[in-house]
């Protein structure tokens, strides 16, 4: 299996006078060639500060990276990118300015053209000569993720890049993401844009990796699922019988029942057929992302 | 190293130049406010108190001193643009390398200074009739300590921002005053008392300036222009190392990753 990119037991501490935070505690992951990685976590995660010590913006206490089975070097430096929402480029450069600082820093070739086409492709060629200074921030968003695909990367990281972007735009964003060619290390706290993007998709805690695993192996972690019952009839004494499960909420004779076994399916079904009810349509719900996102966070899986 | 990321952080200086009223002042406002205001103060003291030479003192300290002055502040205050633009991780998670970053400040600051300093010069010589070089040419050697100087503070005072953050910014204005009383600048350094003298004698400023005058008004000077340039080169090395040392803890600290 050929990586890209493989993270072995990062560990960083940052200490003040009056206390210490271990950011990350033996992080490690591997990234294969053209994968787009989701890294989740709750706030303190440690995501942050992974990407920048992959990055190079900051230097780890122990622990090894290497991009394409070698030691970060300027050969791997020229190949990596990364677009933040909470990084602007040059305020007092125009967005064209930047990019062509940019463009020779990596030394492309027919930057021009380049740099016209990411302008087009993010829709900010109508204010390329607008100073970043000037501009709303989504546009120094899109001026961002412009200036990360500038050298065409061949791993790039992307920390929460779309946030602030309206939902048009997002989306344009999401569209240019998945037709990348190469790999990406995803992070974002919009979880359906994760569930949409993302290969696999890796849970960070406390500095760690939790879980990691394709969409539909995270899914298969919580066997719970969420039964929807739609009724055309239901009896007087409906909520005494309905407690007998995990009800999660009835409302407009439509009843949310946590189902921990699918094998209970029949048994509950038949169970209310018995009782009086009259089923009109039957639902059964997987966990979304963000439950389980929920549930890591809280140490319940 | 390679030519073409200097070439990049040059065009991104040239950008800066030429879109910011700021460093577009710094090179024609000050520089040409100076030589008018000290011009004018020079002829009223040469005339009112028949001083000899003061257009040495005051006019030509004046030009050097304002072309270290210059060159001092572009290279930190191009470093602190990047700060307050919060473009220090975008730049910093590049191939960047910090002689690449150096070279192109340097090379920056050197324009810039150049442009100053002709403007100050001709001024100086077409309004006052004040030729700095006073016909010897070799007097121009006593730039080379001068911008190195400049140069190891500039370096300093990044080194510090790196480690500190932008709340020590106001250091790339004021830093090289912190040196001025000792550099004799519009002054013979035996005006000092004796304890200043002797720390004016560790700085390499006071021999530029003290060089400068004897060459200016005898035979040119060289054993003041040797000890400046030797102690230009540690100023500029200790600034060097102590920008490294900075910028190492601002990795460990993440704070590269802030700006």
């Amino acid at each position: 299996m050929k990586y890209v990119l493989e993270v072995s037991g990062l560990k960083k501490t940052f200490k003040n006078k009056s206390m210490e935070i271990k950011a990350l505690d033996g992080l490690s992951f591997k990234v294969k060639k053209g994968e787009i990685l989701g890294l989740l976590g709750p706030n303190g995660a440690g995501k942050t500060t992974a990407t920048n010590i992959i990055i190079g913006l900051t230097k780890q206490d122990s622990g090894k990276i290497k991009f394409f089975g070698k030691k970060p070097c300027e050969e791997s430096m020229n190949k990596i990118n990364t677009a933040t929402a909470y990084k602007i480029l040059n305020a007092i450069l125009t967005i064209k300015q930047n990019l062509k600082v940019y463009a020779m820093m990596y030394n492309v070739k027919n930057a021009d053209e380049k740099i016209d086409y990411l302008l087009k492709t993010f829709d900010i060629y109508d204010i390329r000569n607008k100073l970043v200074l000037d501009l709303s921030s989504g546009q120094k968003t899109r001026a961002n993720l412009c200036k990360s695909l500038i050298n065409d990367p061949e791993i790039l990281f992307l920390d929460e890049a779309t946030a602030g972007l309206d939902p048009e735009v997002a989306l344009r964003v999401r569209e240019v993401i998945r037709n990348l060619k190469c790999t990406v290390i995803f992070t974002s706290h919009i979880m359906s844009e994760v569930e949409e993007l993302c290969d696999r998709i890796a849970f960070m805690k406390k500095g760690k990796i939790l879980k990691v695993g394709t969409l539909k192996e995270i899914k298969s972690l919580v066997d719970e699922n969420t039964l929807i019952i739609d009724f055309n009839k239901i009896p007087k004494n409906y909520k005494t019988i309905l407690k007998k499960y995990d009800l999660l909420k009835i409302k407009n004779k439509k009843a949310w029942i946590e189902l921990k076994n699918p094998d209970d399916l029949h048994n509950i079904t038949d169970d209310l057929i018995k009782s009086g009810f009259k089923i009109k349509h039957i639902k059964i719900k997987e966990p979304t992302l963000e439950e389980i996102f929920i549930k890591i966070a809280r140490g319940e899986i | 190293m390679k030519w073409y990321r200097i070439k990049a952080l040059l065009l991104k200086y040239w950008y800066i130049s030429t879109n910011s009223l700021p460093r577009i002042f710094d090179i024609f406002y000050w520089p040409i406010i100076s030589i008018v205001v000290f011009g004018f103060t020079t002829l009223y003291i040469e005339e009112a108190a028949s001083f000899p030479n003061i257009f040495v003192f005051l006019l030509g300290g004046l030009i050097f001193w304002v072309l270290l002055e210059r060159a001092q502040q572009d290279v930190a205050i191009f470093v602190l643009e990047d700060f307050w633009s919060r473009n220090i991780a975008n730049t910093f998670s590049t191939p960047l390398k910090e002689s690449e970053l150096f070279s192109s400040l340097i090379i920056t600051g050197l324009i810039r200074g150049i442009i100053s300093f002709s403007i100050m010069y001709f001024l100086a010589m077409f309004a006052y009739g004040f030729n700095l070089f006073n016909g010897n040419p070799l007097i121009a050697l006593y730039i080379i300590p001068l911008l190195l100087t400049a140069w190891g503070l500039g370096i300093f005072v990044s080194g510090l921002v790196f480690r500190f953050g932008v709340r020590i910014g106001i250091f790339a204005w004021s830093i090289s005053y912190l040196l001025q009383p000792f550099a004799g600048v519009f002054y013979p350094i035996s005006t000092l008392p004796m304890i200043m003298q002797k720390i004016a004698h560790i700085t390499p400023l006071m021999y530029v300036f003290e060089g400068f005058r004897n060459s200016y008004l005898g035979s040119f000077d060289y054993a003041n222009l040797i000890t400046a340039i030797i102690l230009s080169i540690i100023f500029m090395f200790v600034g060097f190392i102590i920008f490294m040392f900075s910028l190492n803890i601002a990795r460990k600290k993440a704070l590269l990753a802030k700006y």
